[in-house]
């Protein structure tokens, strides 16, 4: 990309500026002179400014005349809306804090009473420790050779295990 | 209410629509009624020959207003009201050129029959008969359409601060203030835009130049 001619974009902004009328008093004077010794330059001055002129040609379209009552309305819906859901996220907001406060006490009762019953009736859950007997019977202290209970029961089936039967 | 400043009151003797500002930043729909049926005919000026699209620019001037009345508290009336209001809208035109340069991405650009280039391709056509036209004779229309093209050819920028100066009657500060520019880029830019539509227009202007190019 090569970079633009200083000396061509300073004229350019010079015929800018005067089209514009943005040029000082001074400066207005001295690009006259400058216009009156050089034809081309008035040449390109008066192109430029023709050029301009002729944007006059552009559409200036006549705005819809429901335009403001349109906007204006949908300000009034806007207004509302904004109103409307800010007291419906309000709403919203209390209802979501009231149902949790709801659900809260509700569980806070329903563990206090399984608590309070617990104590008061001495239940107690169930200890694993599954292989009690359920009989208290240490057989092995009977017999330390039984190790089972069918073990057990024969020998306590044994026909003289409680002497002799009477005649 | 907030209390006016001494300079407010100032600005607002020398430009009354801050004065009607200034009623709407305090509440008043009659006041932003006044302020729109006051500006949008220009506004609309601008976004039509700045989209090309007539529908397009009847929207986003909707918005414009639609935003000038949401920010209305963040008003300071420290320059013209037009300064205000045009940098609103060149701020939506920045976001909306954004938001369509990503729509068109996806889908290409459809040919126009008039054969109307670039943004001004709606124009001949969907303007719904509603705009003044400046051209009554055949030639005239052309010669409208030849301009509209040479405009729509400008870069974006360039584009918008010819359409502010040339219908708003803008300075060089204020539209740089509204573009977030400095004079002297404005300044630039402008001096650009006019010999690019020198360039583009240069047929129309200098019926001979063109030949003159061509002859060795």
């Amino acid at each position: 990309m090569t970079s633009p001619d200083p000396d061509a974009t300073s004229k350019a902004e010079r015929i800018s500026a005067w089209i514009d009328g943005e040029l000082s008093e001074d400066a207005k004077d001295r690009f006259g002179e400058e216009m009156g010794k050089d034809p081309s330059l008035r040449l390109e001055a008066d192109l430029t400014k023709a050029a301009w002129d002729l944007l006059s040609h552009l559409p200036k379209p006549e705005p819809n005349p429901s335009l403001t009552q349109k906007t204006m309305t949908l300000l009034q819906f806007g207004e509302l809306g904004v109103a409307s859901n800010t007291s419906a996220k309000k709403a919203g907001q209390s209802a979501i804090v009231m149902i949790g406060l709801w659900w809260t006490g509700l569980v806070m009762l329903l563990l206090g009473s399984f608590f309070a019953t617990r104590a008061m009736t001495g239940i107690h859950s169930r200890t694993t420790d599954s292989k009690e007997p359920f009989f208290w019977l240490d057989t092995a202290s009977v017999r330390p050779e039984i190790r089972s209970d069918t073990e057990f029961l024969k020998w306590l089936a044994a026909p003289d295990r409680f002497g002799s039967p009477e005649p | 209410m907030p209390a006016i400043s001494e300079s407010s009151a100032r600005l607002s003797v020398l430009d009354p629509d801050v004065a009607l500002m200034l009623e709407v930043r305090d509440g008043s729909p009659e006041a932003f009624a006044r302020l729109m049926e006051k500006h949008q005919a220009r506004l609309l000026g601008v976004l039509v020959n700045w989209s090309g699209d007539r529908q397009e620019a009847e929207d986003l001037a909707q918005e414009v207003f639609l935003r000038v009345y949401q920010t209305r508290a963040k008003y300071r009336a420290t320059a013209r009201f037009n300064t205000w209001l045009y940098t609103i809208a060149s701020n939506l035109l920045r976001n909306h050129k954004r938001d369509s340069r990503l729509r068109k991405a996806a889908s290409p650009l459809p040919v126009s029959e008039s054969g109307a280039i670039g943004p001004l391709r709606h124009l001949s056509s969907a303007d719904g008969g509603r705009q003044e036209s400046s051209a009554d004779s055949p030639d005239g229309e052309e010669l409208a359409k030849a301009v509209r093209n040479a405009v729509a050819g400008l870069q974006e920028r360039q584009r918008l601060a010819v359409l502010l100066n040339k219908f708003e009657d803008m300075s060089y500060t204020q539209i740089s203030e509204i573009m977030n520019l400095s004079e002297k880029a404005v300044k630039s830019l402008l001096a650009r835009a006019r010999a690019n539509l020198r360039e583009a227009l240069e047929p129309i202007i200098s019926p001979t130049s063109g030949e003159r190019r061509a002859k060795p």
